[in-house]
C-alpha cells in the first residue's frame, strides 16, 4: 500500500517544483508556437509586468477594482449572514428565500452581468455582481451551522437564562466557525473571478476588467497574461489575509 | 415554598413514563431520587426544567431560577473552565471568586484550559461548580458524580454539600452510597407499570 501521509513541509517542496515544472512547460510551449500573439512566454509576461507596475494606470486600475470586489464581498457577508439568521429563527423566511437563492445559484454569471447592465452603472456593477455571486455561498453555509447549533447547548443556555448575546458569542459563533471559514475560502476566489468577469463585459473606466478587455481587442497576449497573473495574485494574497484575521477573531473570542 | 408535584403524567407516544407521580420537595433541602433506568427520572427533571411539557398533573411552587448538572456536561468546549462558569454567574460574582470555587474542586491547575482539553472528569466538575454558582433558587442534579472517582466523589460531594446549603436541590442517582454521602430525603421512583423489572434489565 503507497504511503500518502506527507509532512507539511515536503508538500510545499512538492508544490513549488510543480508550479516549476508548469513554468517550464509553459515556456516550451511559447517556444515551440514562437508567436507571441497566441502564448507570450512567462519570460516576457515578467517583463511585461516589470513595465505595468511603474504605470500609474496600473495602481489606480488595481484600487479601482479591488475596492469594489472587496465591497461587494463584504456586503454578501453581512447581508447573508443576517438573511441565513432570520431564516433560522424563522422557517417562513426560509421559504420565501429559497426560490431567489436557488436562482441566483444556477444562473450563468454572464446572463446576471448583461441583465444588470440595463439597471446598474457599470462603476458599481462589480460590487453588484461579486455580491450576488457570494451571497448564496455565506447564506447557505451560515443557515446549515445555524441549524446543526447543538440543541442540548441551546437547552442548557433556556435553563440557565442565558441573554441573547451570550448566546451567540458562546454557541452559535463557535458552531458556526467551520461553516464561515469554509464559505469565506470559497467565495473570496468566486468573488475575484465574478467582479472582473463583470468588468470585462461592463468595461467601467479605469478598472482591471477594462484593461484586459483592451488587451485583447489588441491581441496583446503578454499584457492579458500579466493581468491574469496580477488578479491571480491579488486574489490569493487577500483571501490568505482575510482568512488569517478570521482566525484571529476566533482566537480572540476562545480566550475571552 | 415547597416544590409538590401531584399526579404527573408524562408519555411518549405509546409509552407511559411518568403514571400520577406525587412528591414533595422540601424548601431549603436535598432530594435524592432513586429508581431503576427507564422509570423516568430524566423526564422527570426535563420537565422540572421546562424544557419538554407534561401531559397533565400539577407543579405548584418552582422557582423562577433554575441550574442544572446535566447528565451530559453541556459546557461549551472551545472556551476555558473560568469562562463556562463565568457566563451563568451576574455582575456580582467576580473572576477571583470563581477561580477559588474551582480550585476547591481540584481544578486549579487548569483554569484556563479549553474544556476540550479536559478530562470527563474535570469537565463533570466544571459543570457541578457552574450550577451551584449560578445563584439558582433550584438545583437540579443529574447523576452529578458520574465519572469521578472515589476521592474526588468525596471531594465534590463536600463542596456541593457547602454550596447548596439553604437552597432546594434535587439529585438524581443510581447509587445508595451517594444519598448516604449526601444526607437528605430519599424519594424511590417506581417503574412505570408498562415496563415489566425483566424488560428493564
Amino acid at each position: 500500500m503507497m504511503n500518502r501521509s506527507k509532512t507539511p513541509k515536503r508538500i510545499r517542496i512538492e508544490r513549488l517544483c510543480a508550479v516549476f515544472i508548469a513554468l517550464l512547460i509553459w515556456q516550451a510551449a511559447a517556444m515551440l508556437l514562437n508567436e507571441t500573439v497566441l502564448l507570450a512566454s512567462p519570460i516576457r509576461v515578467v517583463r511585461e509586468l516589470g513595465v505595468m507596475v511603474t504605470e500609474a494606470g496600473f495602481w489606480s486600475a488595481l484600487w479601482f477594482s479591488f475596492r469594489r470586489i472587496v465591497t461587494g464581498f463584504m456586503l454578501a457577508l453581512s447581508i447573508g449572514a443576517v438573511l441565513a439568521v432570520a431564516a433560522a429563527r424563522f422557517r417562513m423566511i426560509e421559504s420565501l428565500l429559497w426560490p431567489f437563492i436557488s436562482v441566483i445559484k444556477s444562473t450563468p454569471v454572464a446572463s446576471f452581468i448583461i441583465l444588470c447592465l440595463i439597471w446598474l452603472r457599470v462603476e458599481n456593477l462589480s460590487i453588484f455582481i461579486s455580491f450576488l455571486m457570494v451571497v448564496p455561498i455565506i447564506y447557505t453555509n451560515v443557515l446549515q451551522g445555524l441549524l446543526a447549533t447543538d440543541k442540548k447547548l441551546l437547552e442548557m443556555a433556556n435553563v440557565f437564562q442565558l441573554s441573547w448575546g451570550k448566546q451567540f458569542v458562546y454557541i452559535y459563533l463557535p458552531q458556526l466557525k467551520p461553516y464561515l471559514l469554509s464559505a469565506c475560502s470559497l467565495s473570496l476566489g468566486i468573488a475575484w473571478k465574478s467582479g472582473v468577469a463583470a468588468e470585462v463585459i461592463g468595461i467601467p473606466d479605469g478598472s482591471i476588467g477594462e484593461l484586459l478587455y483592451k488587451a485583447k481587442l489588441y491581441l496583446d497576449s503578454p499584457q492579458l497574461f500579466a493581468w491574469t497573473a496580477v488578479i491571480i495574485v491579488v486574489s490569493i494574497a487577500f483571501e490568505k489575509l482575510f482568512m488569517r484575521l478570521l482566525h484571529y477573531i476566533y482566537k480572540r473570542l476562545e480566550a475571552l | 415554598m415547597d416544590i409538590i408535584i401531584s399526579g404527573l403524567e408524562k408519555s411518549f407516544g405509546q409509552r407511559r413514563v411518568l403514571r400520577g407521580f406525587d412528591a414533595v420537595f422540601s424548601k431549603g433541602e436535598l432530594s435524592c431520587i432513586m429508581g431503576r433506568s427507564g422509570c423516568g427520572k430524566t423526564t422527570l427533571l426535563n420537565i422540572l426544567l421546562g424544557i419538554i411539557p407534561y401531559d397533565d398533573g400539577d407543579i405548584k411552587g418552582m422557582p423562577g431560577k433554575i441550574s442544572c448538572v446535566f447528565q451530559e456536561d453541556r459546557l461549551c468546549e472551545d472556551f476555558t473552565a473560568v469562562t463556562n462558569v463565568r457566563i451563568v454567574c451576574g455582575k456580582n460574582v467576580n473572576k477571583a471568586n470563581i477561580e477559588t470555587q474551582l480550585a476547591e474542586v481540584g481544578l486549579g491547575d487548569s483554569l484556563y484550559r479549553p474544556i476540550k482539553e479536559l478530562s470527563g472528569g474535570m469537565k463533570r466538575r466544571v459543570s457541578i461548580v457552574r450550577a451551584l454558582m449560578a445563584e439558582g433558587e433550584l438545583i437540579i442534579m443529574d447523576e452529578p458524580f458520574k465519572g469521578l472517582d472515589d476521592s474526588t466523589k468525596l471531594l465534590v460531594a463536600g463542596y456541593v454539600k457547602r454550596q447548596i446549603r439553604g437552597r432546594t436541590a434535587i439529585m438524581v442517582t443510581h447509587d445508595e452510597s451517594e444519598v448516604e454521602l449526601m444526607g437528605g430525603s430519599l424519594i424511590h421512583m417506581p417503574l412505570p407499570p408498562d415496563i415489566s423489572s425483566d424488560e428493564n434489565e
